[in-house]
């Protein structure tokens, strides 16, 4: 079984403050799990069986090379492998920044040309 | 009589996890590191009641614990505060304190969580990462800069 999630969510922009950083998140559950905020406002209580795969893409970055503050620009590609209950493989290819505005701009942003490929390094 | 019994029962159901205890990678663990490009794979496996207290997070788990995380160079001596990538499989019994969540799981519980700064002029990335593989992980990119700041105090 195979996930494939292309995303190409690049210059988009979002209102407000939020986290800084980029999050990828997989979250698999077979059985119980219960969990809470520190804040004990949120909760969830899962029995059973539950999966998540979710990208979180940050509201608010450093300002930019104009001393704009926008959402994070961002070109990626992941690929989530699945193997019965088990991760079996994560990759990601990711350009943010003014480095992701400049990819666009130079009309490579086709899906033949950006086709999550590992660069060896 | 049936008191010692009783004991003797209770040490021998306890033996297995009383042997098998690991705090981090201290005790009954096997805790091996890759080479990832100038970054590092740091895994740990357990089985048995163990207690990890890593990567801005503690846990308490009786069962079989499998954790892999990527070290950036800049972070090699101190360890990642919040790697870029943090994989963990638990089957068994785990209570979990994180710095935003409390957590209680019984059964199966696998995490992947990937993070990536937004900072600047912004970067270029690659991952690819086997649970199954971790010498195979291929990790090119920026450096977060979010080491371990009280090892960075030192």
């Amino acid at each position: 079984m195979k996930f494939t999630g292309l995303i190409f969510a690049s210059l988009v922009l979002l209102p407000g403050c939020d986290t800084r950083n980029l999050y990828v998140a997989h979250d698999t559950v077979l059985g119980i799990n219960a969990v809470v905020n520190q804040g004990r406002q949120k909760g969830q209580l899962v029995v059973g069986y539950d999966r998540d795969f979710a990208t979180v893409i940050p509201k608010s970055v450093d300002p930019t090379s104009t001393g704009e503050k926008d959402a994070m620009a961002l070109v990626n590609c992941t690929e989530l492998e699945i193997d019965g209950i088990y991760l079996n493989a994560y990759s990601d290819v990711m350009i943010t920044g003014d480095a992701a505005v400049a990819h666009v701009k130079s009309g490579a942003l086709t899906p033949s040309k950006f086709d999550c490929e590992i660069e060896e390094g | 009589m049936p008191s010692k019994a009783h004991g003797t029962i209770a040490a021998l159901m306890l033996w297995p996890v009383l042997a098998a205890c690991s705090v981090n990678d201290f005790g009954v663990v096997e805790a091996r590191a890759f080479a990832a490009g100038d970054a590092k794979v740091r895994t740990t496996s357990a089985v048995g009641l163990h207690t990890d207290a890593r990567n801005d997070r503690s846990s308490l788990t009786l069962g079989v614990f499998d954790a892999a995380w990527i070290v950036p160079p800049a972070c090699q001596d101190t360890g990642p505060r919040r790697p870029p990538l943090l994989y963990s499989r638990m089957i068994g019994l785990q209570i979990a304190i994180g710095r935003d969540e409390l957590r209680f799981s019984l059964g199966l519980h696998e995490r992947l969580l990937v993070q990536m700064t937004g900072e600047g002029a912004g970067a270029h990335r690659s991952l690819s990462f086997r649970p199954s593989h971790p010498d195979q992980t291929v990790f090119t990119g920026p450096d977060p800069k979010i080491c371990n700041e009280k090892e960075n105090k030192k």
